[in-house]
């Protein structure tokens, strides 16, 4: 069959379009309920604790604990409904969960050994923590998305910690959990 | 230089493959997805996927999730190395502005 120079490119754009909306829309129907959750989570957690930060151990690790379960519950329920079947990300998944569960684990021994210290310190090393993981991740799965999430959610931690000590819990429930939260409506709105 | 394969060159089935292309090697796309992904209906990308599976470019398969049925969708090898040869081939078009 015959086509032009014209109808070639725009063969090739449409599959690239449609390469790059397809990428858009399997990676949103997984990733903005966990960013909704996660982003509400991160700002009912920071902003209680700037009012009760003599009890930021609780609030903390009972806010990732409800992440946690409503994670596992988002996972249950998506699966039925999840765009695609994969046989090697059933495993991934399951690795993926276990790696947050060492995480949190090896977070846990690490503020053992290291106490004691304020519940700014403590709050500051969970976040980078986590996010530390999230680079890893990011590397580990070529995902600029989770590796500048990483990046920027610990530079703001840090930026929020040393500057504006105050107004640290705020300041993160403001910029972490609002850019989770933004971010995952966006995802649902734009790419679904 | 081979020319272009009149099959997946059709608009819907070019948009079809180029989908299944996102996949990674051992995925597989559910039915409604694709449908909703290529605004068709039921029965106009029915009819495609059966050409495409025809020429052995794609696998469906039916199975059941909680007890309703679902349709989920794969490339093949040659269907991969056939839409990889057909890029290849509109690259090759773009660069040298001949027609094929």
């Amino acid at each position: 069959m015959d086509i032009d120079k014209k109808q070639a490119q725009e063969s090739l754009d449409t599959v690239q379009k449609t390469m790059e909306r397809t990428g858009r829309a399997i990676a949103s129907s997984y990733a903005n309920p966990m960013l909704i959750l996660w982003g509400a989570i991160w700002v009912i957690a920071y902003t209680s604790s700037h009012f009760y930060l003599q009890h930021v151990a609780i609030i903390m690790w009972s806010m990732a604990l409800i992440g946690g379960v409503g994670s596992l519950f988002i996972i249950k329920q998506h699966r039925p409904k999840a765009p695609v079947k994969s046989t090697s990300q059933n495993n991934l998944s399951r690795k993926t969960g276990w790696m947050w569960f060492f995480v949190f684990l090896y977070l846990s021994i690490w503020m053992f050994v290291l106490q004691p210290f304020n519940g700014l310190q403590m709050n500051a090393a969970i976040v980078i923590a986590v996010m530390f993981a999230y680079v890893i991740m990011g590397l580990w799965f070529n995902s600029w998305f989770l590796l500048i999430l990483g990046i920027s959610i610990t530079a703001t931690t840090l930026l929020g910690y040393a500057v504006l000590t105050p107004y640290y819990c705020l300041w993160m429930a403001a910029t972490g959990g609002m850019a989770l939260l933004v971010t995952g409506i966006t995802i649902r709105l734009r790419w679904s | 230089m081979s020319g272009l394969n009149a099959l997946i060159h059709q608009p819907v089935r070019l948009r079809i493959m180029s989908i299944l292309m996102a996949l990674d090697l051992d995925e597989q796309v559910d039915f409604t997805f694709l449908k909703k992904q290529l605004s068709l209906t039921d029965g106009n990308l029915g009819a495609h996927l059966n050409r495409l599976e025809s020429a052995g470019f794609v696998n469906l398969e039916k199975t059941f999730v909680n007890k309703k049925p679902k349709t989920y969708i794969g490339i093949t090898g040659t269907g991969r190395d056939t839409f990889s040869e057909y890029l290849r081939t509109l690259n090759q078009i773009i660069k040298s502005g001949k027609m094929l």
